[in-house]
């Protein structure tokens, strides 16, 4: 009892530790506007109790003075709260806070404090840390449907059930798991096999030697092991039911061969078990309390030589439990080349849909069938995540993102779907429209991710870092929909103009975030030339919607001035010779205006040759107004990149559309 | 800064503000009545008529800005930076929220951000269309219902120990 206690106190005095390490990052940031917020304190207190000195020095005023020394206090007080807002790790009080100190005296400061929580809540429920070691395999954790538990394979082949809240161990580790086996066991001693009966059951997939260990070379006397299934309870980590024999599956090792063997996914309603082996997807079912199979289905397009060493690394299934995508990789590949994956049909025994990633220069990182069967996401070691039906492969959804997808998953009614990346973020989207739901940013791969319980998210990172999510207390003052890069945006009479590449516009309602209508293009520009400086070319780099949302106007820097009507996307308007960095439109609706350079060898990242801006009127199309803001000085000048160029960076109107102002980047002195 | 008259279609500056270092993006507040640059380390605010120079203001990040702009209702001055935004009070420039994180993925986000309708921020990056509610009123709202509780009497004792239990979100 007495280690127990010590063992716990050690573990709970870890647990704060890693607590306060991950509210660390987050609170520099804060630290820095507590700061700035503490000196605001100290010269209100100072204006307060100034006040209250001239008070006492003069009585008359003394009743002013007073009155105004307890608004400064108040003031003081609520701006101290804001700054203990700011620095408050637990984000639901953090956020409490902030909106007590605007109770308390509604300024900017704490009116900033309160957007700054707003902005900041992302759901984060907690953070634990696993306390059995790092992961060891990405795609072998498994999250109960309830994120209560976390099924957790260590470094040294322990399996064991994991409370997500506080990082231990449920049960230690579980049945058959422990280490200390002979070597080739390890990594197939004991496998998670998947969770069944609504999470309640976990199932292990356990390798069992065929014959007996011989003692002097501590290796099986045959090279060959079979696997069974273990069934475990979850909530008290005992067996479930006796070990089920699985026909025909195998572990396969010895000096001939590359180590490898069936690694059994079970699906979630228990009645079929797959397997990558040797080039085939193999398949059994459960008939009359026992398993029958293996069916094999061979994958055709798998050359012999990369067949042998074929090791599945994860399967998802859909909901009725007919399809399922499965994953697999090359055991001892010498060209680490991600995994592959295909989609089969469970009772009919064969693949369906395109073979995954299409041809071996594989890109893919992680997938996940749609619990309706209909859809697959597809993760890239790119970035980007792709929804592609499973019927006709077409694209559904494109996701953009930098950096790789290492996990992807459905929510349980398919509407949402959960990416987690490498460099530790976490994101979630709504789909039909693609909708930004949550991100939120960590510092280690994420290796887990399930959405469970009501609204929630679950993410284990590589490093054992477990965090949970309620989707359902995400800010509500930020809106977020994924969208190509945005060079320019403009909004006016309830539409949003957003400026992309390759010359594309898009209109978009400026409540909903929807797209209105098809895109617009400055092109077609000629080839498609995909060089960096060529794209930075086609961009759109300035757009303005007229003040009443009749007419878009929208450029780029090689030259093409567009104005399209809307909603009739007629073109009014086309120039082909002025470059624009820059433009505004009169709110009178008048007069554009528009800044630019040219450039030597006219692409935006040569030379700049001139600049200039315009004033046309809108009613004729003519230039009323122009001025070369060329400087001599600076024209042309070697070696400067667009950067550089003295491009004029703003035009501005002013609101009753009298005067137009112009900053220009030159140390010009006149 | 150069001003010209657009309605009489005059070409020459109405007057004209120069800074060695150059300055990097203008906006006229709402009313009219104020223009306001950025060069690399200030914000300068002039009168709009006469050019008078109003206020200088040292704000960090200027440095790296993006875009600048008041939202409709004049309230706020919202600046870019390649990865963040900083909210400043438009009355007296003084920043309210520094270094607001967007979620962005890479450091060549070019951030565009203008004013929509109804106290909204429209903000544009390399993945993202984003819209903020700037509207303080509604903040206030918004904090009680997402976090669905109030402060409690021990949390109140603890950080208000010396003010009546009254919390705000009732």
């Amino acid at each position: 009892v007495e280690e127990d206690f010590l063992t716990a106190a050690t573990a709970t005095a870890d647990a704060e530790r890693l607590r306060q390490e991950h509210a660390h990052a987050h609170q520099v940031r804060r630290n820095r506007q507590l700061r700035g917020a503490l000196a605001t304190v100290a010269a209100l207190l100072a204006v307060s109790l100034m006040a209250g000195t001239v008070a006492g020095l003069r009585g008359r005023e003394a009743e002013a003075a007073a009155g105004r020394a307890d608004a400064a206090a108040v003031d003081a007080v609520a701006a101290r709260l804001a700054a203990t807002a700011l620095s408050e790790p637990n984000p639901g009080l953090s956020l409490l806070l902030a909106r007590q100190a605007v109770a308390i005296s509604e300024s900017p400061t704490t009116q900033g404090a309160l957007l700054n929580g707003l902005m900041n809540a992302q759901g984060l429920q907690w953070l634990a840390q696993a306390r059995w070691g790092p992961n060891t395999d990405t795609f072998d954790h498994t999250f109960t449907p309830d994120g209560r538990a976390l099924l957790h394979l260590n470094s040294l082949s322990e399996l064991q059930t994991l409370d997500t809240k506080t990082g231990f161990s449920l049960h230690g580790a579980l049945a058959g798991t422990t280490w200390g086996g002979p070597s080739w066991q390890h990594g197939w001693a004991g496998y998670p096999g998947g969770l069944i009966e609504g999470g309640r059951v976990a199932v292990l997939s356990h390798a069992r030697p065929k014959t007996a260990v011989d003692p002097s070379t501590e290796q099986p006397s045959k090279d060959e092991a079979s696997i069974e299934l273990l069934p475990i309870d979850v909530a008290t980590g005992d067996p479930a039911g006796p070990a089920q024999r699985v026909p025909g599956a195998k572990y396969v090792f010895g000096d001939a061969v590359v180590e490898h063997g069936d690694r059994l996914r079970i699906s979630p309603n228990g009645r079929t078990v797959v397997s990558v082996l040797e080039g085939h997807v193999r398949i059994w079912q459960r008939r009359g309390g026992s398993w029958v199979g293996p069916q094999s289905v061979p994958i055709p397009w798998l050359a012999p030589a990369d067949a042998e060493g074929n090791v599945l690394v994860g399967a998802t299934f859909a909901a009725a439990g007919d399809r399922a995508s499965i994953m697999f990789n090359q055991i001892g590949s010498v060209a680490d080349e991600g995994p592959t994956g295909v989609v089969v049909d469970l009772k009919r025994a064969r693949l369906i849909g395109p073979s995954l990633p299409e041809g071996r220069a594989s890109a893919l990182s992680h997938m996940a069938i749609s619990p309706d069967g209909s859809m697959l996401l597809l993760g890239d070691s790119e970035g980007p995540v792709r929804v592609r039906r499973v019927a006709d492969n077409q694209e559904l959804y494109a996701i953009p993102g930098q950096s790789p997808a290492t996990v992807v998953t459905w929510s349980p009614d398919g509407s949402q779907v959960a990416i987690g990346r490498l460099d530790g973020t976490s994101e979630v989207y709504s789909l039909n429209p693609l909708r930004r739901i949550m991100v939120s940013s960590g510092s280690d791969r994420v290796s887990v991710l399930a959405f469970v319980g009501e609204h929630g998210l679950a993410a284990e990172s590589i490093t054992g870092s477990i965090a949970r999510y309620d989707l359902a207390a995400l800010s509500p003052v930020a809106t977020q929909l994924a969208t190509a890069p945005i060079h320019a945006v403009d909004a006016a009479a309830g539409l949003i103009a957003v400026g992309e590449d390759d010359g594309r516009v898009t209109i978009r309602d400026v409540r909903t975030l929807g797209r209105i209508g098809q895109k617009l293009s400055l092109g077609p520009y000629a080839g498609r030339d995909r060089r960096p400086d060529m794209a930075a070319g086609r961009r759109v780099t300035a757009l303005a919607l007229t003040p009443d949302g009749s007419a878009i106007i929208a450029a780029d820097r090689i030259g093409h001035l567009r104005m399209w009507s809307l909603p009739g996307h007629e073109l009014l308007w086309s120039r082909d010779d002025a470059p624009t960095a820059w433009l505004a439109i009169s709110p009178d609706g008048r007069y554009l205006a528009t800044a630019g350079n040219t450039f030597q060898g006219g692409l935006p990242d040569g030379v700049p040759l001139t600049s200039s801006f315009t004033v046309w009127d809108l009613s004729t199309h003519t230039p009323r107004l122009s001025e070369d803001l060329t400087d001599a000085r600076l024209h042309p000048r070697p070696g400067s990149g667009a950067d550089q160029a003295p491009t004029p960076r703003a035009v501005a109107f002013t609101p009753d559309g009298s005067k137009l102002a112009l900053p220009s980047p030159t140390s010009t002195a006149s | 800064v150069k001003i010209y008259d657009v309605a009489q279609l005059r070409r020459q500056a109405l007057w004209l503000i120069t800074y060695r270092n150059g300055l990097s993006s203008i906006a006229f507040s709402p009313d009219g009545q104020r223009l306001l640059a950025a060069s690399p380390d200030y914000l300068w605010e002039w009168d709009a008529t006469t050019g008078e120079l109003l206020s200088r203001s040292l704000v960090p990040g200027l440095r790296n800005l993006t875009r600048m702009t008041y939202t409709d209702d004049g309230r706020w001055l919202v600046i870019s930076h390649p990865r963040s935004l900083t909210v400043l009070d438009a009355q007296t420039l003084r920043v309210v929220v520094a270094d607001l994180p967007l979620p962005t993925q890479a450091p060549t986000d070019a951030f565009a951000v203008t004013a929509g309708q109804d106290h909204q921020l429209i903000i544009g990056t390399r993945s993202l269309l984003t819209s903020i509610d700037m509207d303080p009123q509604r903040w206030k709202t918004s904090a009680c219902q997402l976090v669905g509780r109030d402060l409690s009497k021990d949390e109140w004792n603890r950080f208000l120990p010396a003010i009546p239990f009254a919390p705000a979100c009732g």
